[in-house]
């Protein structure tokens, strides 16, 4: 091509400005004949924060992201991991055909043969055995939409409550905590408190490596007001110790001594509310109703020194903890899963919320009991769209007579085809899984094989069983114990809501086309309907948004009333908190109180909040024992083992692992053990330790690290080559069904 | 004949709009809109002032340019400094 | 010719100054900050190292200076690790961050250096701390540089309200 010297004197001044705004012009013009870079909001993938982002495509193809400057949440801020996300889309592990077991081997087979075998093996599994012997298993990672499909198609039409989600994993404690105090799941504030706090509780969350981009706002409000203060509680440094101000570094299993403990020197010393005590909160042990002095006397045991003793911390820390507490002006307290994946995971929720309860400090600007959450959907599709086996649509509860029939109505199904008891929880549905009495499993977008506790119990199970995986990515512990895995398209393949953290709902906007043969897994769910005979009360749905229009019905007049958040909304605004009742209405930042179109000004009669989600308008305060963890350490296992996560990587691996920058930055699984403890075992950096608990074992790269509490050992999850969950334990929240993952006793010695 | 190129600045949302419009305006052609809210341009004029008529025009005509940001300048022969010196000239 | 060019640039770039607004103050202010970054001395490739190891693990003893620096940053605050700018070391490799890949997590940011005299972001900011020029020399406090206060130009200079911090 000859280029006149009149246009490469126009071409060189263009190129002169694209370089001042740091732009590669040739790339542009060459790109001018054919579409340029377009950008589309959209919603990040990775955890449940929420942060919007750009994506930029090409032609089709994603080739870019960036951080949406727009949204209230992450101002344009990515972290590591979302800073990669479009390398996912186009990773290599990505799955592209149907997957079919033939001979003991998968191989690649027709959209046809793979879903025609699913069908009749389910077909013939419900006939010979009953619809119990099947379930279903998805995901926080799901979009709202796949999981109310999942959830139509089994407990509505197939009739088994058996389904199930990875959210029983991570945050089933915190959704018992907001019920049980709040009489409401998921929180009262929202990201917004964070700006206004004066002080932060840290519990049991890893802020910085897991949640960078609410970390950043810490860090950005502690920097503009250098009085703000941090505390927290957690048996590890971590990388968020650099702006904590007061590091409570507790032996794992016995913070709930010290959550009473602080309330104890509150009442003590006059930091609490009386006011919205009188008007606002009520007080039980956990079987009755008490009153505020039997609160009171009950407390007295906590004193600094017991709680002291028991978590091996100061007494005066404990004490200035309290004080802080009790004069700061807004406390805004963020937990996850050192708090959540506990055997007393709901009760230790509900001594976070206990706090704000009595100080009064709740329900304002500046002022939250902020459950962080480890899933992008997990609050919108798993716990509003009641992807667990004792929920329904819409905050509804199978048990519920009422909640049944009014579902079953807009399912158009009778309501006795719902079942009134709840199904399997998580571990006992993989129990059932193990010992044969479940014969068929549809996992969707999660991988279990990986994250499941105390694995060597069910991956056997998992083979035997008849086992569907839908999946993106292959192969993943799961899809490689699959006698079927169906390509899945992946977040920017398909249209969808994504509800975070704080109430938020976003829209994810298809871009692309799914990769290979790639279906939307709402689509693959639909196919198994219409093969399964249900096809009429699904073919209504012919995109993502027919799904989310039925699911809006649910959602009607509940608590988390999304009426005024279809599709055409949010595909223009940066999500919506809800209740958001009308489509005019501009979402709730706290909610019981003043502001939130639910609050009954009547019923209130004057007081500031009034927990409309209770009987009585009033939010309960719970005394109950601070029991510890389920395996305490022992002269045999005398080290304490908790697992968690590094800010590079996500779950296990098969997003961030297709990433070589974020491989290349934290490449290997290791064990991280505090300078004392190796020195006294004999054990070096990079030595090989052989990790064992009464469950499994591993060998580890060591890390000697001051971050462990001494006589506590450390171990990120993430990698499939060291399968940190054959350590882990499977003893569960009677409340929640939570698994401990955080505390077990484990050994280490030279390998 | 003189060869300047310009970056505009626009409101976001409002580049597509803008850029149409200054496709209008002849001796201008467009190198594209870039990072969702800067059109780089480029002009070319017979006389050097018709570069500056260009940059306030566009800065005072349209609300939603922000700002306009004139980055080069050369001209297709040799006559660029002659003639930017007779200008000057015949500006005092 | 192309020395004339250059000459001429300037002088037409002045020229035109008035048409953007710039004040005559804040265009000398502009120019006391205009300092490149000092280029730091790398290789173009990175050495064949154990890759099986993490960037800090080889350069918290290889580089203590620059990780140092970081660590004293915001970046190094909040965890940013040196691959997200440098690459990884050997799929991609960049001994000089690219200006483009800040405005991936910084959209916010995009041009808005545009007419302020400096090419991109490390016209006005240092690679590692991420301070200013003058700032990391001592020239000022915590605060921004008056010029950005001051100047006109100041409303297409929006990293508070757009950026974050």
């Amino acid at each position: 091509m000859s280029v006149s010297r009149r246009e490469f004197l126009k071409l060189s001044a263009a190129s002169a400005a694209a370089s001042t705004i740091g732009v590669e012009l040739l790339a542009a013009k060459t790109a001018e004949a054919s579409p340029a870079l377009q950008w589309t909001k959209s919603v990040c993938r990775f955890c449940g924060v929420g942060c919007g982002v750009m994506i930029g495509t090409t032609n089709g193809k994603v080739t870019a992201i960036k951080g949406d400057k727009l949204s209230p949440i992450n101002k344009g801020l990515l972290c590591v991991k979302g800073f990669y996300l479009h390398k996912v889309v186009n990773a290599n592990n990505r799955l592209l055909k149907p997957l079919v077991r033939k001979n003991g081997k998968l191989e690649e087979a027709s959209w046809e043969e793979a879903m025609s075998l699913v069908a009749s093996k389910f077909k013939e599994t419900i006939e010979q055995n009953g619809k119990d012997s099947v379930c279903f298993y998805g995901s926080g990672q799901a979009t709202t939409e796949e999981t109310y499909v999942a959830n139509k198609l089994f407990k509505g039409h197939i009739g088994t409550n058996n389904v199930e989600g990875n959210p029983r994993l991570c945050m089933a404690s915190a959704v018992g905590g907001y019920l049980t105090t709040f009489g409401a799941d998921e929180p009262v504030g929202s990201f917004d408190d964070i700006d206004h706090a004066d002080l932060f509780l840290l519990v049991g969350s890893n802020t910085a490596e897991a949640h960078p981009v609410v970390y950043d706002r810490l860090v950005a409000r502690k920097r503009k007001n250098p009085n703000v203060k941090v505390i927290a509680i957690d048996p590890r440094k971590t990388p968020t110790n650099k702006i904590i101000d007061l590091h409570l570094q507790v032996i794992p299993g016995y913070d709930l001594s010290i959550m009473h403990a602080l309330a104890n020197i509150v009442v003590k010393e006059g930091y609490t509310d009386e006011q919205f005590i009188k008007d606002s909160v009520s007080f039980s042990d956990g079987k009755e109703a008490i009153s505020y002095e039997d609160y009171k006397k009950f407390l007295e045991q906590f004193t600094p020194e017991y709680a002291a003793e028991k978590c091996g911390v100061n007494a005066e820390d404990i004490v200035t903890a309290a004080r802080w507490y009790g004069q700061a002006k807004g406390v805004v307290s963020l937990w996850t899963m050192g708090v959540n994946q506990r055997k007393r995971g709901v009760w230790l929720n509900n001594l976070m919320h206990n706090m704000h309860l009595i100080t009064g400090k709740i329900g304002y600007q500046g002022a939250d009991s902020l459950s962080l959450t480890g899933q992008p959907n997990a609050c919108g599709g798993v716990r509003e769209g009641g992807g667990l086996c004792h929920l329904l649509p819409g905050h509804r509860a199978v048990a519920n007579e009422q909640h049944r029939e009014q579902i079953a109505k807009i399912w158009n199904v009778p309501a006795s085809n719902i079942a009134p008891t709840p199904g399997k929880h998580t571990v006992a549905m993989f129990e059932a899984i193990a010992s044969g009495e479940i014969k068929a499993a549809y996992i969707m977008c999660t991988n279990p094989a990986q994250s499941l506790p105390n694995l060597n119990k069910y991956l056997q199970g998992l083979q035997d069983c008849f086992l569907v995986v839908a999946e993106c990515f292959h192969p993943t512990e799961t899809t490689k114990m699959a006698d079927v895995v169906l390509p899945a398209a992946f977040w920017s393949e398909k249209d969808g809501v994504y509800g975070c953290t704080e109430r938020r709902s976003q829209h994810q906007a298809k871009v692309n086309e799914p990769k290979g043969e790639a279906r939307w897994d709402g689509d693959i769910l639909i196919d198994l309907a219409t093969r399964l005979g249900h096809g009429k009360n699904f073919e209504h749905f012919q995109s993502p948004e027919d799904v989310w229009n039925e699911y809006l019905l649910c959602t009607k007049g509940k608590d988390m009333d999304l009426t005024g958040a279809p599709y055409s909304r949010l595909k223009e605004v940066r999500g919506l908190r809800w209740p958001v009742p009308t489509i005019d209405h501009p979402g709730t930042d706290h909610r019981f109180t003043a502001g939130d179109p639910l609050f009954p000004e009547d019923k209130a009669a004057g007081r500031r909040m009034y927990f409309y989600a209770r009987p009585d308008g009033r939010a309960v305060v719970f005394a109950r024992p601070d029991l510890g963890p389920h395996e305490p350490t022992d002269d045999e296992y005398p080290l304490a083992l908790s697992t968690g996560r590094v800010l590079e990587h996500w779950h296990t691996l098969t997003m961030t692992g297709a990433v070589p920058q974020l491989v290349r930055a934290v490449p290997e699984c290791y064990v991280e053990i505090h300078p004392d403890d190796a020195a006294r075992l004999g054990l070096a950096n990079d030595d090989v330790a052989k990790v064992e608990t009464r469950r499994g074992a591993l060998d580890l790269k060591v890390r000697v690290i001051d971050r462990p509490r001494v006589g506590t050992i450390f171990i990120p999850w993430h990698w499939p080559e060291k399968l940190a969950n054959v350590l882990t334990t499977d003893a569960y929240d009677p409340g929640s069904k939570e698994p401990e993952y955080k505390v077990c006793a484990a050994k280490i010695s030279k390998a | 004949m003189f060869i300047s190129s310009i970056i505009v600045k626009v409101n976001p949302g409002t580049a597509k709009e803008i850029e149409k419009e200054i496709k209008k305006m002849g001796a201008l052609t467009s190198y594209g809109i870039h990072k969702d809210e800067n059109i780089i341009i480029v002009a070319e004029t017979e006389k050097l002032y018709e570069v500056k008529a260009i940059c306030s025009q566009l800065m005072h005509n349209y609300k939603d340019v922000t700002g306009v940001f004139p980055t080069y300048l050369t001209s297709d022969n040799d006559e660029l400094e002659e003639h930017m010196l007779e200008e000057e000239m015949e500006a005092h | 010719m192309k020395g004339k060019i250059s000459t001429l640039l300037i002088i037409f770039l002045l020229s035109v100054a008035l048409i953007a607004s710039l004040s005559c103050s804040s265009t000398q202010q502009m120019t006391s900050t205009k300092e490149a970054p000092p280029a730091p001395p790398v290789p173009a490739k990175h050495a064949d190292v154990d890759f099986s190891k993490s960037c800090l693990d080889c350069h918290k003893t290889e580089t203590p200076d620059a990780v140092a620096e970081w660590q004293s940053g915001m970046h190094g605050e909040v965890n940013v690790g040196c691959f997200i700018c440098h690459g990884d070391g050997k799929e991609e490799y960049y001994p000089e961050p690219k200006a483009e890949t800040c405005v991936s997590c910084h959209s916010g940011y995009v041009p808005t250096y545009a007419g302020l005299g400096v090419k991109d972001c490390f016209g006005c900011h240092n690679y590692h701390t991420l301070r200013f020029h003058a700032e990391d020399r001592g020239g000022f406090g915590q605060a921004a540089p008056d010029w950005i206060k001051t100047s006109t130009l100041a409303s297409n200079f929006q990293h508070d309200k757009t950026g974050g911090e």
